[in-house]
């Protein structure tokens, strides 16, 4: 396939002396797709995106970066590592140098560019995180959010491909969440191919069009968003629940039979229209803003 | 406290002779006065010193041209057979740390009582004298035996308080306005061993993860009693530094993860400043430099 970014086919890995930790993962990347990886504590999700990076090396199976095969070649690991950047969940365990600067030109000056050029991607990927101003603070002195962001840049600077996100709204308050959601849209619409791992259904629902569901090591599905969570065995299999607005649209399906016609929403800002066109009226109008928040809260 | 008692003593012994008592006294107490009074009390974290840095208005000027000046001054400083040297270069530094780079001079000082109490205590031990007869300047009997201050002592230990005084506030001058990082980069572009160098910037990020770890783990022990009595917190403190190690042990293989998916191969290498020295600042230092010079020339 043409826009085919990075497959996997048939990957087993196991750790020294456990159960294996992914069993058979094939899998398709294609450019510019969004993508959520879920499953629970546990799942293969970490290891997974180990595997995609390169830094675990698979018992078996294969990886295609742009339809060519990766050999063990340092070569090939250190293009599958540039092409395909991997954003840790901890910042902490990524950072490694005394400043900002510092550390997002780690990746750069790896890649072995000149001086000029990293100059010109720590500039450029700091401004797109919002850091502009940050490159002599230290690390350690930065709140969460900032250190999420320096660990996003990190990999920017790199220019990769495509990024895989383990866990990214884990420990982000909600503001840095929406903070985060908008930066990841930006990057998507630059053509960055996006893979994030996640609990949060409600913001996987919101932000992804396909969803990967891991369970034990295995694919158990792999298709749409709306699918997925319209199919409860998988949820059940894979100890998930389904986002709010999946639940809400349930409910308003089995009062109004029409509402299976209409496209389900899956962010808020598209509940307003999902709701005007199901109930034939503006909401606005339909009741007071505090009556309509209230009845936001109560689903 | 104990510092400014320390201060009284020394100065005591050093000076007496050698200006009016009507001098002496004020200057002995005002001396030992001043260090608890300006000092900061509380705020004694180790980490203070990283902080002020960061923050030194100061930073910005090219940390080479700060190392070697400081290399330069403290060799004319360790050099000089004055001790005038040393206190001008005591006074120029708190000076350049505290107007220059914008620190509280309480914060200076405060820092500074520390090393400051090591070397009263150094200053002492060569004054003083155990003698069987009263002989020098001031004489204290113990037990049957003098305690005496001669005057050779008296230069003697003027001499060294001096000189240590001096290169002592031009380390701090330096370590008060330079962030670690700029230092490390310092040593590499000096010709630092390479695997020093990638040890020093990993200890240094190491001590903050590590710190805050420990930080962690403790208050979460104390929150379920693990220090209510003596043998409790001993035991806790124990199972503390065993997780502490076994952490560190996982952390490090995830940051090397986290380094290899950023294609590091061999040795850490990071930007550095090119490092442009300003010409007003170059000009600053050979200023200092010279007028160091001139005053160890002078009192030779």
């Amino acid at each position: 396939m043409k826009n085919e970014l990075l497959r996997l086919e048939h990957i087993c890995f196991q750790y020294e002396d456990k159960f294996p930790a992914l069993k058979d993962v094939s899998i398709t990347f294609q450019k510019g797709e969004r993508i959520v990886v879920l499953g629970n504590n546990g799942a293969g999700k970490s290891t997974f995106f180990l595997c995609c990076n390169g830094i675990l090396r698979p018992q078996s199976g294969a990886i295609f970066l742009h339809g060519q095969k990766m050999s063990g070649s340092k070569e090939d690991i250190r293009k599958l590592r540039q092409t395909v950047g991997l954003v840790f969940q901890e910042p902490d365990t990524q950072i490694i140098a005394g400043t900002v600067g510092n550390e997002v030109s780690f990746g750069p000056m790896n890649l072995g560019l000149d001086r000029k050029e990293v100059e010109l991607r720590i500039s450029m990927s700091l401004a797109r995180m919002n850091l502009e101003g940050y490159e002599s603070r230290a690390p350690h002195y930065l709140s969460g959010g900032e250190k999420k962001r320096v660990s996003i840049a990190d990999i920017l600077a790199m220019e990769p491909d495509m990024i895989l996100l383990d866990e990214p709204t884990a420990s982000l308050d909600p503001e840095n969440v929406a903070l985060l959601e908008r930066t990841l849209e930006e990057l998507n619409e630059a053509g960055i191919t996006l893979v994030v791992s996640t609990h949060d259904v409600d913001f996987a629902y919101g932000f992804a069009r396909r969803a990967v569901v891991l369970s034990q090591g295995e694919i158990i599905r792999d298709s749409d968003i709306e699918e997925v969570f319209r199919d409860d065995e998988v949820l059940e299999k894979a100890g998930l629940k389904k986002p709010l607005l999946c639940k809400v649209a349930e409910v308003l399906e089995t009062h109004f039979p029409e509402a299976g016609d209409i496209k389900r929403p899956r962010r808020m800002e598209a509940f307003s229209d999902y709701a005007k066109r199901l109930l034939g009226q503006d909401p606005k109008q339909a009741c007071s803003p505090q009556e309509k928040r209230t009845a936001e809260e109560g689903f | 406290m104990v510092t400014g008692f320390l201060t009284v003593v020394v100065v005591w012994c050093l000076l007496y002779g050698r200006m009016p008592m009507m001098i002496l006294l004020p200057l002995c107490l005002g001396l030992g006065a001043a260090l608890p009074l300006l000092g900061r009390h509380g705020s004694g974290q180790f980490l203070t010193i990283d902080v002020l840095a960061q923050t030194s208005r100061l930073n910005r000027v090219s940390p080479l041209l700060k190392f070697w000046t400081v290399l330069v001054l403290m060799v004319l400083c360790v050099s000089a057979t004055s001790p005038a040297v040393g206190l001008f270069l005591t006074v120029l530094m708190l000076i350049l740390t505290v107007c220059g780079g914008g620190l509280a001079l309480h914060d200076y000082i405060h820092l500074l009582a520390l090393p400051l109490s090591f070397l009263l205590l150094g200053g002492l031990a060569l004054l003083l004298e155990v003698t069987a007869q009263k002989t020098g300047v001031l004489g204290v009997p113990v037990f049957g035996f003098w305690l005496c201050v001669s005057q050779a002592a008296q230069t003697r230990a003027m001499l060294v308080m001096g000189r240590a005084l001096g290169s002592l506030s031009c380390l701090y001058m330096l370590s008060l306005t330079t962030p670690m990082s700029d230092l490390i980069g310092v040593l590499r572009r000096i010709r630092c061993p390479e695997v020093l160098i990638d040890l020093m910037y990993l200890i240094y990020r190491y001590i903050f993860i590590l710190l805050s770890m420990y930080h962690a783990m403790r208050d979460a022990a104390a929150s379920r009693l693990g220090f209510v009595d003596y043998r409790t917190g001993m035991r806790t403190t124990g199972n503390l530094y065993f997780g502490l190690l076994f952490r560190s042990y996982r952390q490090a293989s995830r940051n090397f993860d986290a380094m290899e998916s950023r294609c590091f191969d061999s040795g850490i290498r990071f930007l550095e400043d090119a490092g442009k020295m300003k010409k007003a600042h170059g000009l600053a230092s050979a200023v200092l430099i010279l007028m160091t010079l001139g005053l160890s020339i002078l009192f030779w």
